[in-house]
């Protein structure tokens, strides 16, 4: 067995989680290999530490102290019991909330229909799109700026005509500025404001959108949030292909890595659709090939790098790399 | 005979929670004896110190006298016991880091009252024996404060109060390839944590 993935499973050889046939690769692997011996004898000798001499005792008082708490406290009514675990599904929250529901549901199929008040609103008016502008352009003074819809979205290779009606002075669409990747940073906040339809002169840059030199400031964006109990995302993959996943599982072993999905397991690839287009994949690369992954990463689409890869985890050798698949037919 | 039997007889986890559940208050009593130490240690190696721990397992006996009647039995008692402890500890450790930013407060907890109490008299206490115990308990503790929060969850779960993988997915909400990862992970910073400190010549490969 390949040394990275007998180190990979040195725990679950400790705990005896791993299938038969895996558990005697790992003890070979250990017997071979010095330096994974070595590494096993010191994370074995940790846990049997910890398993010997972590349990404590609760203090003597201590149950005294409890029964005391306790003393006054009701004893559940027997009679009533069997109800308060067929209701202890839900919340009272969610209960109250449908309870409310239903009545709101029963008013609006009782009420007669000729009662109702029905306003129309007048359509609103067409909205014109905004130009789309590379991130690098600084915008001038005076012209508005919408926010970017959505997050990462890539550019089209789109010409701002509206570049040249700004310099002209006349009134334009708001622009939006796309935010570069290589310029985003860790934890800056996203900055919102409602932007004014701009009329003439009556056009502003809030200040605080300012960089000192009067010119826009370039936003950045927060970085997708971690799932909890996943880490935190390194790049978001717009495929261009549905098997975009045995692309991720292929860029994986040519790099001499593996792939896992949301759930750590082995990736089993299998086609994204209209219905099932979202995917968490867990690459985890040898450092010496994290140089190359974005590339690699690019030939199956879309990419944009969130945060860079972190070290590589002590006791593991490979960097876990978060790829969010996001697949748009 | 028959009474000697019956006043040694030993209830299951569901006996004592219908007993419970029929207006027993002893039968709450016996389930807090069965779990004190665990529910308690659970506490202490989490939240590092004492006092804190013991106002929290107190927390979760309590809230276990008035939550009983609505378990409904479909994990293991131990299981639902140890949701509510973890979801306490996490709740006091939340509320110590807002508390400790508003104060400018340090994090981690009393620094007069770290020892755990012993229930019972320790006859080796005047011994070597006694005092190499102390020292590894505080060794432990180090080691656990120096991991982050869900690495130290984990090994508290698995290496102290020796639970399975899936009952630790349940009782973290996460799935089970998540546990052996991250057991995995906190594993690898222990014995970072641990080395040079304890012995390795006496394990055997």
């Amino acid at each position: 067995m390949d040394e990275f993935f007998a180190r990979n499973r040195l725990s679950a050889y400790i705990d005896g989680e791993l299938p038969d046939n895996e558990m005697a690769e790992v003890a070979n692997s250990i017997e071979e290999n010095e330096e994974l011996r070595r590494e096993y004898k010191e994370v074995l000798a940790a846990v049997e530490f910890v398993r010997r001499h972590g349990p404590v005792s609760a203090p003597a008082r201590f149950h005294r102290n409890v029964m005391q708490a306790v003393d006054d406290l009701p004893l559940p009514d027997a009679r009533f019991s069997w109800i308060r675990r067929a209701f202890s599904r839900f919340s009272w929250e969610g209960l109250a909330v449908a309870a409310v529901a239903v009545t709101v549901l029963v008013l609006a199929w009782v009420a007669p229909q000729n009662h109702r008040q029905q306003t129309v609103q007048p359509a609103p008016a067409p909205v014109e799109a905004p130009a789309v502008v590379d991130a690098g352009t600084d915008v001038p003074e005076g012209e508005p700026v919408a926010e970017a819809p959505g997050v990462g979205v890539l550019p089209p290779d789109v010409a701002s005509s509206d570049l040249e009606a700004r310099g002209a002075g006349e009134p334009t669409a708001p622009v939006v500025r796309l935010v570069d990747p290589e310029r985003r940073t860790g934890a800056s906040t996203r900055r919102t404001a409602s932007i004014p339809t701009p009329t003439g002169d009556d056009v502003y840059v809030p200040d605080w959108d300012r960089n000192p030199e009067g010119t826009a400031r370039v936003e950045t964006v927060q970085p997708a949030p971690a799932v909890a109990g996943l880490g935190p995302v390194s790049y978001i993959l717009y495929p261009n292909y549905p098997d975009a996943l045995k692309g991720l599982s292929d860029v994986a072993y040519r790099l001499g890595g593996t792939a896992l999905d949301g759930s750590g397991e082995a990736l089993v690839p299998s086609d994204l659709t209209i219905e099932k287009n979202h995917a968490r994949v867990i690459l985890q690369v040898p450092p010496a090939q994290i140089g190359s992954l974005e590339t690699q990463l690019k030939t199956l689409g879309g990419v944009i790098c969130v945060q860079a890869p972190g070290p590589a985890a002590p006791g593991i050798g490979a960097i876990s790399v978060h790829v969010e698949v996001l697949y748009e037919p | 005979m028959f009474l000697i039997f019956g006043l040694a007889r030993e209830y299951s986890d569901d006996d004592l929670v219908r007993k419970f559940r029929a207006g027993d208050r002893g039968a709450f009593a016996q389930l807090v004896r069965r779990y004190q130490d665990r529910v308690y240690g659970m506490c202490y190696r989490w939240l590092g110190d004492a006092a804190t721990a013991e106002e929290v397992a107190q927390e979760v006996f309590i809230a276990l006298f008035k939550s009983l009647d609505r378990f409904r039995g479909e994990s293991s008692l131990s299981t639902w016991v140890y949701r509510i402890t973890v979801n306490h500890c996490k709740n006091r450790k939340t509320y110590q880091r807002r508390r400790a930013w508003d104060r400018h407060e340090p994090l981690e907890g009393n620094p007069r009252d770290d020892k755990p109490d012993r229930e019972i008299a320790d006859p080796s206490s005047e011994t070597d024996d006694g005092a190499m115990q102390e020292e590894a308990s505080v060794l432990v503790k180090d080691a656990l404060a120096s991991l982050g929060e869900e690495q130290r969850q984990i090994i508290i779960l698995r290496d102290i109060e020796d639970m399975d993988y899936e009952d630790i997915a349940e009782v973290l909400g996460v799935p089970r390839g998540t546990v052996k990862s991250r057991l995995h992970r906190a594993r690898g910073e222990l014995a970072k944590a641990l080395r040079n400190r304890i012995g390795k010549e006496d394990v055997k490969v």
